[in-house]
C-alpha cells in the first residue's frame, strides 16, 4: 500500500513517516520546503515531493491513501482566525478524488469544529473540510487529537466526543493512530477525538 | 517546698544557661585570643576581632548569593551559571524584558543579517529524537517551588551528514566524524568522582553527536558507561598506556585504539591549569585508580612536566605518525598558546614535513579546572579570544589549515560564546566547567581539596552519594542539546543555515568607547607585533 503524507515535515508528520516505515508501507512525503528533503528520506519516505505554490498533486498518482497532517492546535490562540488552512485540505481532497484515491485520513485538532461565534471563543472554522470529506463519499477518517506534546508514546488512548481540552497526547501516539486507522475498518467514515488514555490503540476503534 | 521555690530554682537555672555559659565562653575566648601570637588583631581586640575572620570566611558565599550583581562573579557570573543550570533542568533559554548583558563593556558581537534563515531552511538533522527528561514548574512560590520531572522527546539538533566535522579524514584508517560542534573537555576520573563521570558519559551518550575527553587520568569503565564517543587523552605521565617502568607501552596503546568507543587520541602538551607535572598522593592511588592508570597502588605519582618521548616539533610529529600508524585513529595535541615563536616553528615544521597532528586543542589561559598553582592559572597563556584567531591565521598563512581541525576551549559555556569561538576559527568547542555545572557543581571552588560539597570533583564516597547519576545524566544531555539548538538559532540570525559556516566576518569587536573593529584587524595587529620582535 502506498501512502502519501501531506505535511510530513510537521512534527507529527515525522512520526507518521517513522511509523509507516515500521509497518512497511511505501510512503510519499509531501512537504513545502526543499531543504527538508534529506530528513524525509532519512525517516523512510520512498519518494519526496516538494510543493511549489502548493502544486504537488501529481505525486498522488499511484497512491492508495492520503494522510493529511495540518499544523493545527486547539491552543493556537483565540486570535488566530483559521487554525488550519482548510482551502489546502479541500484542494487535497479534490485531487485525491481525481487520482482515484479512496482513503483519506485527516488530522486536525479537538475543538476544530467550533466556529467564530462559539461561546468558547476558540475559533476553529475547520468544519468545511470535514463536511466536504463527508459529502464527497471518500472513505475518510478524521482524527482530532488533544494538545500535542513531545513525550514518548504510551500506546494507549481514549476516544470520544467533546473531550476535555485539558488533555494531552504524545505526537508519537497520534502518529500511531493515524497509521493504525489506515486499514482498520471500524474507523472508516468516522471522526474521532483522541487523547491519552488506557485503551490500546489497536482496540480503540 | 512550695511552688515558688521550684519557680525560683527554675529561674536560676535559666539564668545560668542563658547568661553564665555564654559569658564563660566569651571569657575563655578572650583569654585564648589575648594569649595567641598568630593574629595581631585578636591580640589587640580579643573576641571582637573574630568578626573579621567570620566575615572573611563566609564572604565568597555572601558575594555569590547576595552582594555580587548577576553579571559580576568570577570565574562565572551568577547569570552564566544560571544559564547552564536552566538549560540542563528545563531545556529552556527564554528570557523576558531584555538582556542583563553589559552592553557598555567591550566584547565580541555576532553580526545579524537583515534576512535571517527560516527554521525550515536550516541544515539541521532532527530525525533521531532524543528521549530525555526535563523539569516543569507547576508553581513558583516564595518558599516553595513545585516542579515535576517529565519525559520528553526532543530534537537533537545534529549537523547534517554533509556538514559533519571529520577529524583525520585524509590521514587515518578510521577518521572521527562528529555531528555536533560541542563536546566535553578533558576531565579525569580521580579529579571527578565516578558518579560525575558516569552521569556525563550517559548524558553525552544520550545526546549523541558529541564527545567525551577522558583527561590524562586514563580510560575508566565510568567513561564507557553511556557509550559516548571518546577522545582519550595522553599526558606526559602516560596513564593507561604505560609500562610498569614508566615507558610508553605500544601494546597497551594498541589495545586502547582497538576499542570502538575511542575515536581519537590527544597528547596533552600543556594546559591552562597545569603547565607543570602532576602529583598524586600515594593514599589517593587506590587499587582501582592504579589499574586504570597502570601504576602501582598506594605509591605517590610525580609526573614529568613534558613527554620524554619527544622534545621538539619534528620528534613529536614522528611520535604522532607512529601512534596513527599503530592505532589507525586521529591523533591531536592539546596546547596553550603563549610562545608564538615556538608555535610558528611547529606550524612551519608541519608545512615542511607534511606531518603533524589531526587536530589541535587550544585551551585559553582562562581555561582549566581543578587544582593548580595560582600563578599558573592567572598569568600563563593567552586567553582564547587572542590565541584562537592567531593560531587559525598562522595555519592559513602556511596553507595547511585544511589538514588540521581546531578545538577551542576556555569558558565557552553558552551558545553565544561558542558561536564567537567558531567564527574566530574554531572547528569544534570543548567545555569542561559547563558540564560540571550540569552535573551539579555550585562553584564552591574547592576542587583541589577532595571536599566538593555536591560530590562532583571528589572521590569521597559519602559526598558522592548526593549526586544521582540517573537525574543528572538528563541534565547533561539537555545542556548539550540546548547549546546546539542555540547555535542553530544564532546561525539563522546571522543568515547561515548551519553553525559550521560561522566565519570571522560574522562577528565584530566593540571596544568600551563603542568603536568597532573586525577580527582581521585584531589578528593582523597581533601578527605585526609578532613579526616586529
Amino acid at each position: 500500500m502506498k501512502v502519501a503524507v501531506v505535511g510530513a515535515s510537521e512534527s507529527v508528520g515525522e512520526h507518521v513517516l517513522m511509523e509507516l516505515k515500521k509497518k512497511e508501507y511505501e510512503t510519499v512525503a509531501v512537504i513545502s520546503e526543499n531543504n527538508r528533503k534529506p530528513d524525509m528520506e532519512k525517516l523512510g519516505a520512498a519518494q519526496v515531493a516538494v510543493s511549489i505554490d502548493h502544486d504537488f498533486y501529481d505525486v498522488f498518482s499511484g497512491c492508495d491513501a492520503v494522510i493529511y497532517i495540518s499544523g493545527s492546535s486547539h491552543k493556537a490562540g483565540g486570535n488566530k482566525s483559521v487554525l488550519i488552512d482548510h482551502d489546502e485540505v479541500i484542494k487535497s481532497i479534490n485531487e485525491a478524488k481525481n487520482h482515484g484515491i479512496d482513503r483519506f485520513i485527516l488530522m486536525s485538532a479537538i475543538r476544530a469544529h467550533e466556529q467564530e461565534d462559539s461561546d468558547s471563543r476558540t475559533i476553529g472554522d475547520k468544519h468545511e473540510a470535514d463536511e466536504l470529506l463527508q459529502q464527497e463519499h471518500l472513505n475518510y477518517t478524521i482524527v482530532r487529537p488533544s494538545h500535542l506534546v513531545d513525550k514518548s508514546g504510551i500506546g494507549t488512548i481514549q476516544t470520544g466526543k467533546g473531550l476535555s481540552t485539558d488533555g494531552e497526547i504524545s505526537k508519537e501516539d497520534v502518529a500511531a493512530v493515524l497509521v493504525e486507522v489506515l486499514n482498520n475498518e471500524s474507523a472508516f467514515y468516522k471522526t474521532f477525538e483522541i487523547t491519552a488514555g488506557e485503551t490500546p490503540i489497536k482496540e480503540a476503534f | 517546698m512550695g511552688i515558688t521555690a521550684y519557680l525560683l530554682i527554675g529561674l536560676i537555672v535559666l539564668i545560668g544557661l542563658f547568661i553564665l555559659i555564654p559569658v564563660g565562653f566569651l571569657i575563655l575566648l578572650y583569654i585564648k585570643d589575648d594569649r595567641q601570637k598568630q593574629h595581631a588583631i585578636l591580640r589587640n581586640f580579643p573576641v571582637l576581632g573574630n568578626v573579621r575572620y567570620i566575615s572573611e570566611k563566609i564572604g565568597p558565599e555572601l558575594r555569590q548569593y547576595l552582594f555580587n550583581n548577576d553579571n559580576e562573579g568570577k570565574p562565572f557570573s551568577r547569570k552564566q551559571y544560571e544559564d547552564v543550570v536552566k538549560a540542563g533542568k528545563y531545556k529552556e533559554r527564554l528570557i523576558g524584558f531584555g538582556s542583563n548583558h553589559d552592553f557598555e563593556a567591550e566584547g565580541f558581537y555576532i553580526r545579524n543579517t537583515l534576512f535571517p534563515k527560516q527554521r525550515d531552511e536550516l541544515k539541521v538533522d532532527n530525525t533521531e529524537k532524543v528521549r530525555t527528561k526535563t523539569y516543569k514548574v507547576d508553581k513558583d512560590g516564595l518558599f516553595t517551588r513545585k516542579e515535576h520531572h517529565e519525559e520528553k522527546l526532543v530534537d537533537p539538533y545534529l549537523l547534517r551528514e554533509e556538514d559533519a566535522v571529520v577529524i583525520g579524514g585524509l590521514t587515518c584508517r578510521t577518521p572521527f566524524k562528529v555531528r555536533g560542534l560541542v563536546g566535553q573537555s578533558a576531565m579525569s576520573f580521580g579529579a571527578l568522582g565516578e558518579n560525575a563521570i558516569t552521569a556525563l558519559s550517559k548524558g553525552l551518550g544520550l545526546a549523541k553527536g558529541t564527545w567525551m575527553n577522558t583527561g590524562e587520568g586514563g580510560l575508566s569503565n565510568y567513561h564507557l558507561a553511556g557509550n559516548p564517543d571518546i577522545i582519550m587523552q595522553i599526558g606526559p605521565d602516560l596513564f593507561g598506556v604505560r609500562k610498569p617502568n614508566g615507558e610508553f607501552s605500544w601494546e597497551e596503546f594498541k589495545k586502547k585504539s582497538e576499542m570502538d568507543q575511542i575515536k581519537a587520541f590527544e597528547l596533552k602538551l600543556a594546559q591552562g591549569a597545569k603547565t607543570r607535572g602532576g602529583h598524586v598522593e600515594g593514599e589517593k592511588v587506590t587499587e582501582e585508580i592504579a589499574k586504570i592508570r597502570l601504576v602501582e597502588a598506594g605509591k605517590t605519582i610525580n609526573s614529568p612536566n613534558r613527554f620524554y618521548e619527544f622534545d621538539n616539533a619534528s620528534s613529536m610529529f614522528e611520535f604522532i605518525e607512529k601512534l596513527r600508524d599503530v592505532g589507525g585513529k586521529p591523533v591531536g595535541i592539546k596546547i596553550v598558546v603563549g610562545d608564538l615563536d615556538a608555535l610558528e616553528d611547529m606550524v612551519a615544521t608541519m608545512k615542511e614535513s607534511g606531518k603533524g597532528p589531526d587536530f589541535i586543542t587550544i585551551d585559553g589561559g582562562e581555561g582549566g579546572t581543578g587544582a593548580t598553582f595560582q600563578e599558573l592559572a592567572d598569568a600563563v597563556g593567552l586567553p582564547i579570544s587572542a590565541a584562537l584567531p592567531v593560531m587559525d591565521e598562522m595555519l592559513t598563512n602556511y596553507g595547511i589549515r585544511d589538514r588540521v581541525k581546531l578545538i577551542a576551549s576556555g569558558k565557552l559555556i553558552t551558545p553565544d560564546k561558542v558561536a564567537i569561538a567558531l567564527a574566530m576559527g574554531a572547528d569544534l568547542v570543548n567545555i569542561a566547567r559547563g558540564f560540571m555545572i550540569s552535573v551539579g557543581c555550585i562553584m564552591a571552588q574547592v576542587c583541589h581539596t577532595n571536599n566538593c560539597p555536591v560530590g562532583v570533583a571528589t572521590t569521597n564516597q559519602k559526598l558522592q552519594e548526593g549526586l544521582s547519576v540517573e537525574e543528572k545524566h538528563y541534565r547533561v544531555a539537555n545542556y548539550v542539546i540546548s547549546l546546539r539548538e542555540g547555535l542553530f538559532n544564532l546561525a539563522a540570525a546571522a543568515g547561515l543555515d548551519s553553525p559550521v559556516q560561522f566565519k570571522r566576518k560574522h562577528i565584530v569587536h566593540k571596544d568600551d568607547l563603542g568603536r568597532i573593529s573586525h577580527v582581521e584587524e585584531i589578528v593582523h595587529a597581533a601578527m605585526r607585533a609578532q613579526n616586529k620582535k
